[in-house]
């Protein structure tokens, strides 16, 4: 621990009430009857209290901690992010919420299976959901180690080993109920937090938008402690991170459309009673997550303006530190201690914990039912009673949970969003292209969907690991945009090719019979 | 099946139709203040530099305002699905 660091304890005291509540609900909600309770709460949420758990399973670490912190690392740049996170719902709102949820499966590989009768489709969607969300995973790990870490002086490794266990238990007793009832108030804990981190700079101290961004743009020398150059006129200008066009577009894309593949927010809209309310919810959902990007960015400019005029505002010597050592994923909660001390600090922290607690939950869930449901049961074991399959669920649930640890080590060094960003990529060229298309080109057949998901995985998982030892012009910072056209493309000619050589016999016998289940009238 | 596969294309226009114009916006607001930047950049409204106000503030509520139009309309005319399909 630094010298001279005290532990905050009001903060902990804040972050206690929290983590009460999340043990008390809990267990309230620990009997689950069928595995249709513990995967989806038994699909009847209504529509404000699951567009609350949806935003709070989507403002991640990435969001909380990572837009608000990629923005204090590289300006209007970061804001990308936070536009890009946004737009997402709407491919979501447009081309899956309500049929998804009218085809009323438990999981996206369900979807994939069922639509075209497929093993192999089914198992390279569940390669394709642990692939996605143990991308998203890490950085949720990595924001909670940092943040535990700075709270508690406590060793960056112990404290991902003590959040895994945490969660890992907190989903495995509780299921998709108690995850949606803490979502619910996990949300109003992270939003309440971004919204007192704006408002207090905004109206109690009048730094308006304005001037924080006229200040940093005039401002031309050295960084505090750092003492690296900091040209404010690039930090507030377009290109100051993004130096190419290849590279902005293909991470907008990215952003655009990873939302509609991410395997866990997809899952929470089988959750809802019918397709309208699908609908419905996610109008709630853009309004909510609107308003937190609106703040995010802001506050990321209010912490580079406080950084720079460091000394001269009278800001902790140990703030000024964590914030040049780790500014790109601290400045949440040291905006937080410099704005409002501890009782802010604890605020914040605990819209922290809240963030990393219900997206990790949600993801959980996703794995678990990949593995549980689609492997275990559809693949190795369908005739297995209803009461075994809670069982494998929770099993998976602790596997999948306790996983987190290695990946928070991996994660240590990178920036959340950033990361959070390559889970974007993976999920926009692997699921969005074959759902897209699954549910409305009813021409698609089983070796266009196989392609399609072979393609995304594959393009992205090189493009992404492999990335240095491609050509440079094949190297972007994101390839969520460039692999998600490969994918379109590949789907779109294998099913040509398929349907030219077979003709009907290409297609799903009961492909007419699905679409009209899912562009239909939903049945009472 | 017939009358499915007519439900389907009035869905998916409808989705396109207020989609691709949406999307094209978004690119073409980031494709502008990426390619002249120093130009949007010189652009105040307000004593706010324009491409702040473009890409982190006047996007969500355009958003918000097209999207609860849509979902209005779209649940509209899910309902008037239903009401033809039963009447059959």
């Amino acid at each position: 621990m630094e010298a001279g660091y005290q532990i905050p304890i009001m903060a902990l005291l804040l972050i206690g009430c929290m983590l009460t509540f999340t043990i008390v609900t809990t267990f309230m909600f620990r009997k689950q009857k069928t595995s249709a309770d513990y995967y989806l709460a038994g699909r009847k949420v209504n529509s404000f209290i699951n567009a609350s758990a949806i935003s709070s399973d989507y403002l991640s670490a990435a969001s909380f901690l990572g837009v608000a912190g990629v923005a204090f690392l590289y300006g209007f740049d970061g804001i990308i992010y936070a536009l890009g996170f946004f737009v997402g719902y709407i491919a979501l709102l447009l081309f899956l919420a309500s049929p998804l949820r009218k085809f009323g499966r438990y999981t996206v590989p369900d979807f994939v299976a069922e639509r075209f009768h497929s093993k192999p489709a089914r198992i390279l969607g569940v390669i394709g959901v642990l692939f996605v969300s143990l991308f998203y995973m890490a950085p949720q790990m990595l924001g909670a180690g940092k943040v535990m870490g700075l709270l508690l002086g406590l060793e960056y490794e112990t404290s991902i080993i003590i959040i895994a266990c945490i969660i890992t238990f907190y989903v495995t007793v509780g299921g998709m109920k108690a995850t949606t009832v803490n979502q619910l108030v996990q949300f109003w804990i992270l939003f309440g937090a971004m919204f007192l981190l704006a408002f207090i700079p905004f109206m109690v101290k009048g730094y308006t938008y304005t001037d924080v961004v006229s200040f940093i743009s005039s401002f031309k020398g050295t960084e505090p402690i750092t003492g690296k150059i900091f040209d404010g006129a690039a930090y507030t200008s377009p290109a100051y991170w993004l130096t190419n066009l290849k590279d902005t577009l293909s991470l907008l894309l990215a952003l655009m459309f990873g939302t509609a593949g991410l395997p866990h927010i997809l899952v929470r809209f089988y959750t809802a009673p019918d397709g309208k309310a699908a609908r419905r919810t996610v109008i709630y959902v853009l309004l909510l997550i609107g308003m937190f990007y609106i703040l995010s960015p802001y506050v990321g400019h209010v912490i580079r303006f406080v950084f720079l005029q460091g000394q001269a505002m009278g800001v902790d010597p140990h703030l000024m530190d964590w914030l040049a050592k780790n500014g790109k994923n601290l400045a949440v909660p040291v905006a937080g201690s410099f704005f409002g001390g501890q009782i802010l600090l604890g605020i914040v922290v605990a819209g922290a914990f809240a963030a990393i607690l219900s997206t990790v939950a949600g993801l959980i869930i996703a794995c678990s039912g990949a593995i549980g449901h689609d492997l275990v049961v559809n693949i190795f074991n369908p005739d297995m009673p209803e009461r075994s399959r809670v069982k494998v669920a929770r099993i998976a649930s602790v596997f999948i949970g306790l996983l987190g640890i290695p990946l928070g080590l991996w994660a240590e060094n990178m920036q959340i969003a950033v990361l959070v960003g390559l889970a974007f990529a993976i999920a926009a060229s692997t699921f969005f292209p074959v759902l897209v298309m699954g549910v409305w080109w009813p021409k698609m057949t089983k070796g266009g969907a196989c392609a399609g998901l072979v393609t995304g995985l594959v393009g992205s998982f090189f493009m992404i690991l492999g990335k240095d030892m491609l050509p440079v012009f094949l190297q972007f910072k994101n390839p969520g945009g460039f692999v998600m056209i490969l994918t379109f493309i590949a789907i779109y000619a294998v099913s040509k090719m398929e349907y030219s050589s077979k003709g009907e016999a290409a297609l799903p016998h009961d492909v007419s019979e699905i679409m009209a289940v899912l562009h239909g009238p939903e049945k009472a | 099946m017939d009358q499915i596969e007519a439900i389907r294309k009035k869905q998916l226009k409808f989705a396109l139709g207020v989609g691709v114009p949406y999307f094209v916006f978004v690119i073409s607001i980031f494709l502008l203040v990426y390619l002249a930047s120093e130009t949007i950049s010189s652009i105040s409204f307000l004593n706010f530099p324009l491409h702040y106000w473009l890409v982190a503030i006047a996007i969500y509520p355009i958003t918000w305002v097209l999207f609860i139009w849509y979902v209005g309309k779209a649940n509209a005319m899910e309902d008037e699905i239903t009401a033809t399909m039963e009447g059959e």
